[in-house]
Parts: C-alpha cells; structure tokens; sequence
C-alpha cells in the first residue's frame, strides 16, 4: 500500500497542489460558462420565453409566429395570422414538422385537415373580412433540429428551422 | 434505452455541477444550502422520470445510477488520476501555524470557518493554537493543534 509522503513540515498527506490550483482555475471558467449559460437563457435560447426564442416569417398572405427554440416534452405554441377575403383560410405545414411536433389543440378548430402537395392543409373558416389569428398547441416528441415549410393561403411555403432542446 | 440514458445523463450533469460548484457547496452547509440542494432534488426528479411513472422506469434509473456509481468507484480504484479528478485533494489552509491566504482565497474559505471547525473539533480558543488545518477532499476542514 502506497503512504501518502511526510511534508518537511511533518504533515503526511497527498496534497496535489498544482492540480488544485488548475482545478480552481477550471472553476472560475466553468462559473463564467454557467453565467453565459444563464444569459443565453434568458435571451430565449433554451426556449420558454426570451427575445430570441421565437421567429416570425411574414408573408403577403399573413404571418406565421413559431418557435425557434423549443424544448423537448414541453408545450408551445405556433400562432398564425391569416390575412382577410374570401370565405376560407389556409395554413400549410409540411410532413417533417408533424415528424417532431404533436398538435394537442387549434384553436379555433379548423373546417377541415386534409393533405396536399407540400404537407397538411388546415382549412378555416372566416365570415368576416378580418384577419384570422389561430393558435397551435403543440408538444415537441423528439429532440433534434426540425426544419419545415410553412404557408399561408396560396402564398409560397417559407423554410422554418427549430431547435429543440433535449 | 430513454430511462438509461436519462439517468446517466442526469447523473453526470449533477456529478459535474456539484464538482464545478466547489466543496463548500458540498460539506458547509448553510440553511438556504439544504433548501438549495432539495430544490435541486426534486427538479432532478423530474428531469429523471418525465411523465413515466412506470415501476419500470423506476426501477431503470435506479439500476442505472447505481451501475453509474460502480464504474465510477472502479475506475476511481484503476486510475488515481481519474479518482483525482472526482474526488479532488485536499488542501492546507494552515502549515505551521501559517495560514496561506491564497489557499483560503482560492477555496473561499476564511478564518471564521477555520475557527468554527476548531472550537467544535478541538476546543480551540484562538488561531495561534492551530498547527495544521486542511480542507479535506469531501468538503469538511480537519484541525490539528499545537
């Protein structure tokens, strides 16, 4: 059995003291990367709230309002402005955003869910001439990066990316 | 396999957190530190299960986590250095009777602990009755009087 060496002042112990010293440097820049840590998420970057968390994509048709950063398990929420005229509204999401994401509820509930040539189609009816805001309660099943194309209406599908946190 | 994973990643994140905060996170433990460490005790629970409450998953993340810490304390066992690193070493905060300030800076401890640990450990009244006190590697200072 190896005895830990006698110091000259005859206190026998294994002090490793170069070690703790780069050990109590790695502590202070491991405090520093929690402080960033904690900066990027309150900035939204781990999602649930912050000034980057979300990503709107604004089209002539309307708007679409979805995560960029979502987390695994966790609600959120897509919202979508569909722009007024005519007696239907639209919005299209392509396969790979149902892949990761479970819709839980639409509110208000669309007509109509049928699928189309770039993904499911959710019809809504609009009696009014004013814009439609409807809301997707959704629940991330996967963790990973989703990228999909959202459209409005007959507008052209815009490219989405999501990050979601396992 | 998600049980598993969740539970040595988990496992790890504590084990690395816990490390990273310094001992004194560990041994002195204040009032607002127990409540600390049970706040952290049941968001960690949460992290763990998720939304299985299965005995199952249970039962998992037990096996996993004790499998985690048997490894550990085998590879700990293989590799001083790997045990260095887990554990970490103790340090001397007094030799001698002389009190290295950088030591007590780095640790953040200071005198008033020193003397706690003292009066409680060896009845010392003052500092000058100290010969050696050391930090020890699980987070507790260990006294030796003149």
């Amino acid at each position: 059995m190896v005895q830990p060496p006698v110091r000259d002042d005859g206190l026998q112990i294994e002090e490793h003291r170069t070690f703790q010293e780069s050990f109590w440097r790695a502590e202070r820049v491991s405090w520093v990367i929690f402080g960033l840590t904690l900066i990027a998420a309150l900035l939204g970057v781990t999602g649930s709230g912050g000034m980057l968390e979300r990503q709107i994509i604004t089209v002539a048709d309307g708007s679409v309002d979805v995560p960029r950063f979502s987390r695994w398990g966790a609600s959120d929420v897509l919202q979508a402005t569909l722009a007024g005229g005519g007696s239907e509204r639209r919005l299209t999401l392509s396969p790979e955003f149902f892949r990761t994401f479970q819709v839980e509820d639409i509110d208000p509930p669309p007509i109509a869910a049928e699928g189309g040539a770039d993904g499911l189609v959710y019809r809504f009816r609009a009696a009014s001439a004013q814009p439609l805001v409807l809301t997707l309660h959704l629940r991330a099943q996967y963790p990973g990066i989703v990228s999909f194309r959202a459209s409005v209406n007959d507008g052209p599908a815009q490219a989405l990316r999501t990050i979601v946190w396992p | 396999m998600e049980s598993v994973a969740r539970g040595i990643t988990i496992y790890f994140i504590l084990l690395v957190a816990l490390r990273l905060s310094g001992r004194r996170t560990v041994a002195q433990m204040t009032t607002f530190d127990f409540v600390l460490l049970l706040i952290i005790a049941e968001t960690t629970q949460q992290a763990l299960l998720g939304d299985d409450f299965s005995i199952v998953n249970a039962a998992l993340l037990i096996l996993t986590l004790f499998g985690v810490d048997i490894v550990l304390s085998y590879l700990k066992q293989w590799s001083p250095k790997i045990a260095l690193v887990l554990d970490g070493t103790p340090t001397v905060l007094i030799a001698n009777g002389n009190v290295d300030d950088r030591a007590l800076k780095r640790a953040r401890i200071n005198i008033d602990d020193i003397l706690v640990a003292a009066r409680e450990q060896q009845g010392l009244a003052r500092l000058d009755q100290i010969k050696f006190a050391v930090l020890e590697a699980d987070g507790g200072i260990s006294i030796i009087p003149r």
